[in-house]
């Protein structure tokens, strides 16, 4: 549909009554008064448009110009989507005194098309500790993009240009300590050869247990639970297991190697 | 199939951010999609747990094995051959 000027710049002077009502007709099929202020006319409508008219859309936001409701949202976002990424991204790692997480190359999925994100990582980082990950695509280009972490969840929101990725929490320092005793108990309990600094809930890998123990526990990853500096009980029943001899490592974990959240969906960041 | 993987310095977008990030980016000329960046806390680097050599050499043997699976990818004829 196109459109044309009410009044136009090169229009003569309305010089007759019949001009004049032709005139003020028109201009009242899009404007009209209260009494105080112009009011848009039913009719009115976006240039080039024939959809909703601008009096009902005016009426969609509130006087502060925000939206009144959810049928200003497309309806991927009022489905609580507005995006999601093809893989979760997010892994970390840790040495003795720093963590590291990696960004795996991923892709971006929108109702406006798909954004292919190279692979990075944030190096240096503290261990045991929760980051939210970011990236600065103002203009949704992808490609190779500079991931920076923060353990501040305001920073998240705080420019509109950055895309987040996801968060994650880094391991505590990576260790293994010798096993030199084990019950044959429910639960088992483990003394290591030196004090292993654990806590409750932390993530043991168990190696190179002897006999029955090595049978049903070697190459599992147990949640301990911490009973002395020196010993900890892993949730198994082993009161049938031959008793321990020699032999054995538990080594702590990954803690937490699965994103808590990624960039995908909804407005949530825990 | 050796690769010449390149370093550069990706330039800080402003003081702040270089306070506190050292952005290491590798890359092979000609081929976007095998670039890694490698944002690395500076005072890591200052401190010492972590070595801007040790992350060099990191990042040409990921961006190499970057490459050489691009390549691979590039040289399949048919998914029904996988």
């Amino acid at each position: 549909m196109s459109t044309q000027p009410i009044v136009r710049v090169s229009q003569r002077v309305p010089e007759n009554q019949r001009d004049w009502e032709e005139f003020l007709r028109k201009l009242n099929t899009a404007l009209r008064t209260d009494g105080e202020r112009a009011v848009l006319g039913a009719l009115t409508t976006i240039a080039e448009r024939t959809g909703t008219d601008l009096g009902t859309l005016a009426t969609y936001l509130s006087d502060a110009g925000r939206a009144t409701d959810q049928r200003l949202l497309p309806m991927v976002n009022f489905g609580n989507i507005s995006s999601v990424q093809s893989v979760d991204p997010l892994t970390a790692s840790s040495g003795a005194t720093t963590a590291d997480i990696t960004v795996s190359a991923h892709t971006l999925h929108t109702d406006f098309g798909n954004i292919a994100y190279n692979g990075g990582a944030v190096t240096g980082l503290s261990l045991n500790t929760r980051y939210y990950v970011t990236a600065s695509d103002p203009n949704y280009a992808g490609g190779a993009v500079t991931y920076t972490a923060t353990t501040s969840r305001p920073n998240v929101p705080a420019n509109s240009g950055l895309y987040f990725v996801g968060t994650i929490t880094t391991p505590a320092a990576a260790n293994t300590v010798n096993i030199t005793a084990a019950t044959s108990a429910n639960p088992p309990e483990f003394t290591t050869a030196t004090n292993h600094g654990w806590s409750t809930a932390d993530n043991a890998l168990l190696a190179a247990l002897p006999g029955d123990f090595g049978t049903n526990l070697n190459g599992t990853t147990q949640s301990i639970t911490v009973t002395a500096p020196d010993k900890f009980t892993v949730p198994v029943n082993a009161t049938l297991y031959a008793a321990y001899t020699t032999g054995g490592t538990a080594t702590r974990v990954v803690v937490d190697t699965t994103p808590d959240f990624g960039g995908g969906a909804g407005g949530f960041i825990p | 199939m050796s690769v010449e993987v390149k370093l550069r310095r990706v330039p800080p977008e402003n003081e702040h951010e270089a306070q506190k990030w050292y952005v290491l980016e590798g890359y092979v000329d000609g081929y976007p999609a095998v670039t890694k960046r490698d944002t690395i806390n500076v005072a890591a680097l200052a401190s010492g747990a972590v070595t801007l050599a040790d992350r060099c050499a990191k990042m040409r043997a990921d961006v190499a094995e970057y490459y050489a699976r691009f390549m691979a990818l590039a040289d399949l004829q048919d998914p029904n051959d996988l």
